[in-house]
């Protein structure tokens, strides 16, 4: 079925084949047979009289769709997935299809060619929230910022626009919005150059409740169970003080008498304090609750140097102790004493030592003046072999700042406010001051590409290798090009076919690209509401907890790129045959032999569940209410996420679901549906979504495996296509998307989402013919995600811009 | 990393708020306050807008006689100690909000109608520019924000998030508020950044101004930008930069104003940390900030959500298991009913925090409250129908004056635009129009 679904190229093999013949002869050939097709199988309720749908599809000249991109591209959409005509009407035979839909979508295309359109593409592109901390990252080598320099505290989250955050048009300016990249930029320089007077900060990391801590987690010393580890950035050489928050419960057990919970603070692995907490009957009042107890707090002050560390605070795993037992996990959190870590506290620094060595400051400090050295005092007299090396590292910052070679012009309003902060304080801070201004230059919080000069108003050009080094690199990492990119881009070599493959196939393999997985992926299927919005109904699914909750995320994080670092098919992503799991998520899924917190991958037998995204914990916890699953939010997910063919709205006076029949018995979540049938104003749509969601109903809201539903009935999981295609399961679910025509559509719902995402702007009708040729050229490689990639790069739209036409203002601005 | 988000002890945050409000009304601070307090005849005005999604059970929120002497329906009965304060408007409607056979998107539109009295079109239109139209609390912030600090506030308690916006853009949303047709104006949800940046970042008196000097002087240097990229750009894509530079001149004049202030700000309270995880907290803090912000004139104007319109919130806290949005959906589920009529009373009873607050903090010759006007209400009336008519809508205050409240005023099918074009012109912002209003309301 995999292997069926993967050869089949559907109407792009059409396409292929009618396009090898003469142009103008399968026009005029067909011409009159696609307006039968359309009087025959359309025009009897998409006329001008009854204007069903608002699409008078007699009034259109199908021998010229191009006339009408968006209105033929429509049609073309729902008679290819057999949507129309409607299961009631007259149907064309499969062969009728295909050839309408060759030949329209050839007369599509070849309009694309000869008249290229690459679509709007803004000239202004602010950098969104995710990309401003990696440009950061990337630019000064500062990660893991204190939790008072938290990006959601630096700035506001963005709006969300076509499913993404990254949409040019929906990324506004505001004057609170400026405020806080003034405010950002400072407190970063000051992070980034090193601080003495930096101010005392207080960050406090809270353990959720729902985070078991009898178990051992990833990173945290072999040996210890529960805790957490912390990566973060300290400011300056100094004294930091740690505050451990214990939560104590249970029944005390005389037999441990004498002994203590022993918790341990690491920094970088290295043991700094062991604290002993120790075992006590606890008051009766408290008896039996988890985390209704706890000591004073346990407290170290610990000398700390700056930069990025690696914070640990577990407890010690004791063997023998049967109240860590791991063999009774039915006695977790309740019966026998526990205690777990409610929270760390890390404040300071209290005392300053020095502003240190930090991967910051050996970044930004490429030279220092020979005869300034950081004590103030011979600071002050410091001369003019400074500004020379000021200039340096100004004129290196940003060249990547602003993702360009730079001149003079460009520099000289850095080196004014390098001078004016080092009459304050000295060199470095006038390096500090001149950061400052560079983070909220316009040319480094907005992606702007210029029309060239030479290019005359409306014409179609290619895009400067430079602004296709930094469109590659939004795309790809989320960040600014790195230096080989911008070289190249300097050199005007990258749009070379050699040099540009060699640079995608880099920039896939490097780590960096893990956020096309997180930003694209993560906003596609919605997984970014997984961790920050859902919040299962706690007493219904006691199970879920947020270890549980981190692992689904975590699981399609890996998944999605696996198959893009390895360049596997499209198809991989509903149906591979591995994933990757930890035991935690193991035992949710009920997949034996899987031991420890960290994930690795497991190879899923043909008849496992779990293939693919439709098994993964995420999917079917994000589809899900609180309390229960929706098969019309599944079903809705998958019309409208994975195959963009979304229902249409419901209409505005919704009637009631019974949710018990004549004799008060509840019914099961299936026959309150098929309510949905019977009501003429629902079936149309619910008849498309809810089977979809039928089919996964053997998954309950958290995605574990259950047989019978909310009723109590065994769960009934036949389900039916409009088209009256049979299916059973989640399994048939699979076969029926990766099935014509959905495997169809699904692949060209990754493109076009794709393709939306790396242009930061809508897909709209006449991108079409561009998605078509993406599809075509990785149909022959299997839809490889590698294939894809490429496909979208050099693709018009993202190569190729229109100039601006000239207008009555543009021209009076050139004026003045 | 299995670390989430921090809650900070509020009560810290209340001692310091504590200290501040110990302090006397501080003449030298707030210039205009002198006048005021000089001139009863001419008490600063201030409005305020808070909106709850997806309407109400209408027969438990609606007084059933008109005047003074109306008995309080059960959603309104936590308000009882403050009703001389309060006038109930019913009758309001927002047909604006419906559908126009562009589609059904009652949510999303719903919380763009309810300031603006604009159809949002553009809900789910791939490619579309999004447009809707100037709101209420942006009108009175152009003109009453003339002499604050900020022009207005705007905060919301839940962030942003893209499941369940009904389609494209997710805008329609999050805010409430917008500039101008095409800018809408985010709203914050964290208060330590509603602290901020009323405050800065906090230190002392010197610090603060040295920092507000560089700042004045980055954004003056960014301005000379402006020219140079001006120049290399064409006119019709330049919307962006222009709102960039715009934005910048603004937070710059800002500053200045500041600047002048600077000299008598008091101590601060603490600096809020965290988002307290408790709803009830956080709404209770971020309306102690807004107090805050009233007090010390720092604004005049203030928008907020309650929550957004689709909510998926659950009340656990009142024993709710479903989503606010599932709730509202009842089908005439006598359960379903009776949970969203606590869910609305909860709402009422957090309200109040504010109002008597408010009602506690002198302010001239009366109280904040009897100097303000806030309105609260939602857009649509029964949520289970997605109806625009029947809208619940209340107001409190007294208006300096101006609003005489205590009563329920009874109206049929009116325009809400019209109750927000007369609460304006009572401000001191006349208007001729907002959206659809047909005129501005009589109030009695």
């Amino acid at each position: 079925m995999m292997a069926a679904a993967l050869l089949y190229t559907g109407s792009d093999s059409v396409r292929a084949a009618t396009q090898a013949q003469s142009a103008s002869a399968a026009n005029t050939a067909s011409t009159s047979a696609e307006r039968r097709f359309v009087a025959t199988y359309c025009a009897t309720c998409h006329n001008a009289r009854l204007n069903t749908a608002n699409l008078p599809l007699d009034t259109f000249d199908v021998s010229n769709p191009a006339s009408n991109p968006a209105v033929w591209e429509k049609v073309l959409q729902k008679v290819r997935t057999g949507v129309m005509p409607p299961p009631a009407a007259r149907h064309p035979d499969p062969a009728a299809i295909a050839s309408f839909v060759g030949s329209i979508e050839t007369s599509l295309d070849q309009a694309a060619t000869t008249h290229q359109n690459p679509g709007r593409v803004p000239l202004i592109h602010r950098l969104n929230r995710t990309e401003y901390r990696n440009a950061i990252r990337d630019l000064l080598a500062v990660d893991d910022l204190p939790k008072e320099m938290d990006i959601s505290l630096l700035l506001p989250p963005d709006e969300i626009g076509e499913g993404f955050d990254n949409m040019a048009d929906a990324l506004f300016v505001s004057p609170s919005l400026i405020e806080r990249y003034v405010g950002a930029a400072r407190k970063i320089s000051r992070l980034a150059v090193g601080d003495l007077a930096v101010p005392r900060m207080i960050d406090t990391y809270q353990l959720s409740g729902q985070l078991p801590q009898d178990v051992h987690f990833e990173e945290l010393p072999i040996g210890t169970r529960g805790g957490a580890l912390i990566r973060r950035t300290f400011p300056v050489d100094g004294e930091y003080t740690f505050d451990v928050q214990v939560a104590r419960g249970g029944v005390y057990d005389p037999s441990t008498a004498g002994e203590a919970f022993e918790l341990e603070l690491t920094v970088d692995g290295r043991r700094e304090q062991l604290f002993k907490e120790e075992r006590r009957a606890p008051a009766s009042d408290r008896q039996g609750r988890r985390g209704g107890g706890g000591g004073g707090p346990l407290q170290a002050r610990v000398a700390v140097s700056a930069g990025p560390h690696d914070i640990g605070v577990a407890f010690l795993q004791r063997a023998a102790a049967p109240i860590e037992s791991l063999t009774t996990p039915y006695l977790r959190g309740r019966g026998v004493e526990s205690a777990a870590v409610s929270s760390i506290t890390i404040s300071g620094p209290e005392k300053v030592i020095g502003v240190g060595s930090t991967p910051s400051r050996q970044r930004i400090f490429v030279c220092y003046p020979a005869e300034s050295t950081s004590s103030p005092a011979v600071r002050r007299q410091s001369g003019g072999d400074d500004s020379a090396c000021a200039r340096r590292i100004l004129s290196g910052l940003a060249r990547r700042a602003f993702r360009r070679p730079v001149n003079g012009e460009d520099v000289a309003p850095l080196m004014q406010f390098y001078t004016e902060g080092k009459k304050e304080g000295g060199f470095e801070d006038g390096i500090k001051r001149s950061l400052e201004r560079l983070l909220v230059s316009p040319e480094f919080l907005f992606r702007i590409e210029f029309d060239p000069a030479d290019v005359r108003p409306g014409a179609l050009y290619r895009i400067s290798d430079l602004e296709l080094a930094s469109r590659l690199s939004f795309f790809l990492w989320s960040s600014i090009p790195d230096d080989e990119l911008i070289d190249l881009g300097a050199r005007g070599v990258l749009h070379t076919p050699r040099v540009l493959e060699q640079q995608i196939r880099r920039m896939i393999a490097d780590r960096r690209s893990a956020a096309l997985v997180e930003n694209f992926a993560g906003q596609w299927l919605y997984l970014r509401d997984l961790v920050a919005v859902k919040r299962p109904d706690d007493r219904l699914f006691p199970n879920f907890d947020e270890g549980l909750r981190h692992a689904m995320a975590q699981e399609t994080q890996l998944f999605v790129e696996a198959i893009l670092r390895e360049d596997r098919s499209v198809f991989d992503l509903l149906g591979a045959n591995f994933t990757f799991l930890n035991d935690r998520l193991a035992r949710h899924y009920g997949i034996p032999d899987v031991y420890g917190s960290q994930f690795r991958r497991v190879v899923l037998p043909d008849d496992s569940p779990r293939r693919g995204l439709l098994g993964q914990g995420s999917v079917l916890t994000v589809t899900s209410y609180a309390n229960r699953t929706s098969p019309v939010n599944r079903g809705k997910f998958i019309l409208e996420t994975l195959l963009s063919m979304p229902p249409p709205p419901p209409p505005p006076d919704v009637p009631s679901l019974q949710d018990t029949n004549a004799e008060g018995r509840v019914l099961s979540m299936r026959a309150r549906m098929e309510q949905h049938r019977a009501n003429p104003a629902c079936a149309s749509c619910h008849a498309q979504m809810d089977p979809l969601g039928f089919a996964l109903e053997q998954f309950d809201a958290v995605g574990e495996w259950r047989t019978r539903g909310e009723s109590h009935d065994p769960i009934d999981t036949a389900a039916a296509l409009a088209n009256g295609t049979k299916f059973t399961g989640v399994d048939g679910l699979r076969h029926v998307l990766l099935a014509p025509p959905f495997d169809q559509e699904f692949a060209r719902t990754v493109v076009s989402k794709m393709l939306s995402y790396a242009l930061g702007r809508g897909i709209e009708a006449t991108d079409q013919p561009y998605i078509r040729a993406i599809m075509h050229d990785a149909a022959s490689r299997r839809f490889a995600m590698g294939a894809l990639v490429r496909g979208i790069v050099n693709s018009v739209p993202f190569q190729m811009r229109r100039a601006q036409p000239r207008t009555a203002s543009a021209a009076e601005t050139a004026q003045r | 990393m299995f670390v989430t988000k921090l809650s900070l002890p509020r009560r810290t945050f209340l001692r310091g708020i504590g200290a501040t409000l110990s302090l006397p009304l501080l003449d030298a601070m707030v210039p205009a306050l002198t006048a005021m307090s000089a001139t009863a005849a001419a008490p600063i005005r201030r409005i305020g807008f808070i909106y709850h999604p997806m309407g109400t059970i209408y027969d438990q929120w609606t007084p059933a006689a008109e005047g003074a002497n109306f008995t309080m329906p059960r959603i309104l009965a936590p308000l009882e100690p403050v009703r001389d304060q309060m006038l109930v408007v019913t009758g309001l409607c927002h047909n604006e909000g419906a559908s126009k056979g562009d589609g059904s998107f009652p949510h999303p539109r719903a919380g763009a109608v309810w300031l603006s009295g604009v159809h949002a079109t553009a809900v789910t239109t791939v490619g579309a520019e999004v447009r809707l139209g100037v709101t209420a609390d942006q009108l009175a912030a152009r003109a009453l924000g003339k002499e604050t600090l900020l022009p207005s506030l705007e905060f919301a308690l839940e962030q942003p998030s893209a499941f369940g916006c009904e389609g494209g853009t997710c805008l329609f949303s999050s805010t409430l508020s917008w500039k101008n047709e095409k800018t809408p104006v985010p709203m914050e949800s964290h208060p330590r950044i509603v602290f901020e940046r009323l405050f800065g970042q906090g230190g002392s008196v010197d610090e603060r101004r040295r920092d507000r000097h560089w700042d004045a002087s980055i954004l003056d240097s960014i301005a000379e930008d402006a020219s140079r990229l001006r120049k290399r750009l064409g006119a019709n894509d330049r919307n962006r930069l222009n709102e960039y530079f715009d934005s910048v001149r603004e937070v710059e004049q800002r500053i200045g104003r500041t600047e002048q202030r600077d000299a008598t700000v008091v101590e601060l309270p603490e600096r809020p940390t965290g988002v307290p995880s408790e709803w009830e907290d956080h709404a209770k803090l971020m309306f102690d900030l807004q107090v805050l912000a009233f007090q010390t004139d720092m604004t005049r104007v203030f928008s907020m959500m309650m929550g957004r319109e689709l909510s998926g919130r659950v009340f656990k806290n009142l024993g709710q298991s479903e989503q606010h949005h599932i709730i509202t959906h009842h089908r005439h589920d006598k359960k379903l009913i009776e949970q969203k009529a606590q869910i609305d009373v909860y709402h009422m009873q957090v309200l109040k925090h504010l109002l008597d607050k408010m009602q506690a903090t002198p302010d001239g010759d009366g109280s904040l409250l009897d100097h303000s006007m806030i309105v609260y209400g939602s857009a649509m009336g029964d949520g289970n129908q997605h109806a625009f008519h029947d809208i619940p809508t209340l107001v409190f205050g007294k208006g300096a004056g101006k609003l005489r409240s205590g009563r329920h005023v009874k109206h049929q099918d009116v325009p809400m635009t019209n109750l927000l074009v007369s609460l304006l012109e009572k401000v001191g912002v006349p208007i001729d129009t907002l959206g659809d209003s047909t005129g501005s309301l009589d109030l009695g």
